[in-house]
């Protein structure tokens, strides 16, 4: 059987259910009657991308400025460019993938690619640009780092939740985890400006943590909010 | 099935609050969920109740629609969320027992191709994911892209999921004595 044989028959298949009743469809009519009034449409899609990206970059340097700008400032211009175009770019990319996330229908492809793509970036970044591959205080820094970063994820994350509450997550789990990606870049970006610990070891294991812890409270979160909601 | 920019257009003016427009998307988008509901859930019960959840919750909702994207991709993205809820909550193991007896009941019939092959039971041989591709593209005749764009999946997702889910009705279909000649034919 070819497929327009097979498409055919389930064409004709289809043509034999019947439809709804018109009183149902008159019932569901009546029901929105009294409620319908003009709403405001959600803004486009870049607009509220570029509000995201401001919101997580005020609160990116608010954390580095009560931290101190030390790890920019030990950086080499070269270093300073690369780091925070790559990190620029994917705050972006997540901020985008946050916002497809609360829009039902949205282009894109599922939230936890964008999320995967962030973190492989950011892998590859540090991997890319820092070579040294001590273990000073590994554990130590490590823990101060990721506990700094996470909190700065937080207030990132929460503060794009606000952004974005006037939008419709259908799948709560793939938009918290969209959130929690973008909050754990924002935690990650501060740690590029105030960490000043470049072995690799470090950024590769603390700072990407900050990133995959966030996403996966994000997407705890965003489970528990689908489960509540189901019920 | 109507023109797409003639549903984009009656969106934008039930958003505006033209309820005339919102009673005529209602008319018009209804018959296609009404059938994609009947093509998954097996009961037309189910499907009215689904109906009636998914034009309440698009009401609230209805803000989060862009003058100048599409409508079907929104509109199914939020049927599908209302029936993936629905289903969490009420009758979905019901409804599978019965796409069991029901398979066994046209396996057993496999002898006499119906005249009228019942849709929803031949669909339910497929996993959920490749029934509600199959349902979306071939029924309600949205776009690879539309249907990638309902389900927060890749364009390549769905066309692997499509793929599959031919591959296997047409196993099915022929278990049941359908030929190439289609519907009620034998070779």
């Amino acid at each position: 059987m070819t497929d327009p044989n097979l498409d055919d028959v389930l064409r004709r298949a289809a043509n034999s259910i019947p439809g709804p009743e018109p009183a149902l469809l008159e019932r569901i009519s009546g029901s929105l009657g009294e409620s319908i009034s003009p709403v405001r449409p959600l803004p486009p899609a870049r607009s509220l991308a570029f509000r995201l990206f401001l919101i997580c970059a005020a609160i990116v340097i608010a954390g580095a400025s009560l931290l101190g700008f030390g790890g920019v400032r030990q950086m080499n211009p070269a270093e300073v460019f690369v780091v925070f175009a790559v990190v620029t770019s994917i705050l972006w990319l997540a901020g985008i993938s946050a916002i497809r996330a609360f829009s039902p229908g949205s282009a894109g492809g599922p939230a936890w690619r964008a999320s995967a793509i962030s973190i492989v970036a950011l892998i590859a970044l540090f991997a890319a640009v820092f070579h040294n591959y001590g273990w000073n205080r590994f554990l130590a820094q490590g823990l101060i780092c990721l506990v700094a970063g996470l909190v700065l994820a937080a207030v990132s994350g929460a503060a794009a939740a606000i952004a974005l509450r006037r939008g419709f997550a259908v799948n709560p789990t793939a938009a918290g985890l969209a959130i929690g990606t973008l909050g754990g870049l924002a935690g990650a970006a501060m740690l590029e400006l105030h960490c000043v610990d470049f072995h690799a070891p470090h950024l590769l294991v603390w700072h990407t943590a900050v990133v995959l812890v966030s996403a996966a409270v994000g997407a705890a979160a965003g489970a528990i909010t689908e489960r509540r909601r189901s019920r | 099935m109507e023109p797409d920019s003639e549903l984009d257009e009656l969106m934008l003016r039930y958003q505006g609050g033209d309820r005339d427009a919102a009673t005529a998307l209602i008319q018009r988008a209804s018959p296609l969920l009404h059938r994609l509901f009947r093509a998954q859930t097996l009961s037309r019960e189910s499907a009215d109740d689904l109906l009636q959840e998914t034009w309440l919750r698009l009401h609230k909702v209805r803000h989060t629609y862009r003058p100048g994207e599409r409508f079907l991709p929104w509109f199914y993205a939020i049927a599908r969320h209302t029936r993936i809820d629905y289903y969490r909550r009420t009758r979905r193991i019901r409804e599978r027992e019965e796409a069991v007896d029901r398979i066994s009941e046209m396996s057993a019939d496999a002898r006499e191709p119906k005249a009228t092959l019942d849709l929803p039971g031949l669909l339910s041989v497929l996993p959920e994911g490749q029934r509600e591709v199959v349902a979306m593209l071939k029924l309600s005749e949205m776009s690879v892209e539309d249907v990638a764009r309902a389900t927060s999946s890749s364009i390549g997702s769905v066309k692997q999921k499509a793929h599959r889910a031919y591959a296997k009705l047409r196993t099915t279909l022929a278990s049941m004595g359908y030929r190439q000649t289609g519907l009620g034919g034998r070779k």
